[in-house]
């Protein structure tokens, strides 16, 4: 793991360091990516935001007035990615239901785990994404972004959704509340028995 | 220039937090650089951890498009003065629905020259039409994700190039004239 800041990569990269490029990219494709799915975009024009995006950040990194938030410069950027093409509207494909995918594509398992704890985490984890695809839009956003690894930052959910800093929490945890509301209404057929 | 810092009300960062807390060292520290999945109870952070472990499994960033993103670099031009994009059809309210054949027209600037770009679907690739002004012969250089391909204008600027995949797209002009620096349009995706 390289522990260098995001500002040295962003100042190494404009300086024409491939590797401290790369670095970056590994650091902030998770976020990008959720930023694009958050606006529920599918996945042909999620990856069009996402190549957009990191296309601009190249042509853009010796531009970047505050590197230490490149975060939130690329939450911003790919968030208005996002408009434009919604707003193009003659896109290709319906927004996929991340939901339908969780039944078709079975959990990658922890190979050091026991089958049990394997099935039971895949169970867990296929009622969470069924529950999370009842939520409303603005929640389904929300916590899409949320989901990412590493978690953002305030800041960089405020840019990539235009969402004030502090309204985030208060609608964090009503989202969070009702998605413990729908696990606890609607378990999966046979998981009660 | 709104493609060096895309958030359009807030420059400040320090604005965008509640409200500053103070670090070990007494160094200020931003709130709003806080993780947004901290704070939260027992209950709901298990919840979160959960469902990013479901959409890490289902919805990961696409491992062949980071690596496209890391090859990006490519992109790189050293020499090209950056053409920001000034207008866009799609944003002036002009909703464009599926199956309107209305094309969308770009703008981007760059100094005292611009480019105008129109495009239209054909089926999935596009087409280009589009005009250098302050007109001259120009050699246009259309890079896509996936490669490049060039043309040369026509004493007015103009010139059209066929089967674009749709993606993001970037335009390097030299001019054949020699006066001026060639300039790059600001990657969008079409």
């Amino acid at each position: 793991m390289d522990e260098r800041t995001t500002a040295e990569l962003v100042l190494a990269a404009r300086d024409g360091d491939r590797a401290s490029w790369d670095l970056l990219v590994e650091r902030y494709s998770g976020l990008v990516w959720s930023v694009a799915r958050s606006h529920r975009l599918g996945p042909s024009d999620a990856a069009d935001v996402f190549q957009t995006t990191w296309l601009r950040l190249v042509e853009n990194v010796a531009r970047i007035r505050e590197p230490q938030h490149l975060g939130g410069w690329l939450s911003a950027t790919a968030r208005h990615e996002c408009l434009r093409l919604l707003r193009t509207g003659a896109r290709e494909q319906a927004v996929e239901d991340i939901g339908e995918r969780a039944e078709a594509d079975p959990s990658r398992a922890d190979p050091s785990a026991s089958p049990e704890a394997v099935l039971l985490a895949s169970e867990r984890r296929a009622e969470v994404v069924v529950a999370f695809g009842k939520l409303s839009r603005r929640c389904q956003s929300l916590l899409r972004l949320l989901a990412t690894d590493p978690a953002p930052s305030y800041l960089e959910v405020s840019d990539a959704l235009a969402m004030p800093v502090g309204s985030i929490g208060p609608t964090r945890g009503r989202c969070l509340q009702h998605l413990r509301t729908l696990l606890a209404d609607s378990p999966l057929p046979g998981s009660s028995t | 220039m709104g493609d060096v810092d895309p958030r359009r009300d807030a420059d400040a960062i320090g604005q965008h937090g509640p409200g500053e807390v103070v670090g070990l060292r007494g160094a200020p520290v931003e709130d709003s650089d806080r993780s947004a999945a901290s704070d939260l109870d027992p209950d709901s952070a298990a919840l979160l951890a959960d469902l990013t472990a479901a959409i890490g499994d289902l919805d990961a960033a696409p491992p062949a498009l980071v690596q496209a993103a890391k090859d990006s670099w490519a992109w790189r031009t050293i020499d090209a003065e950056l053409a920001a994009l000034v207008s866009d059809s799609v944003d002036s309210g002009a909703v464009t629905r599926a199956g309107d054949e209305a094309p969308r027209t770009l703008t981007f600037a760059a100094g005292s020259t611009a480019v105008v770009l129109e495009v239209s679907a054909v089926g999935r690739t596009r087409r280009l039409l589009g005009q250098i002004v302050r007109p001259r012969r120009t050699q246009v250089e259309v890079r896509t994700a996936r490669g490049s391909q060039s043309v040369t204008t026509d004493e007015l600027g103009r010139f059209r190039v066929d089967g674009i995949p749709s993606g993001p797209v970037s335009l390097i002009c030299r001019f054949l004239d020699s006066a001026g620096r060639a300039i790059a349009t600001s990657w969008v995706a079409v």
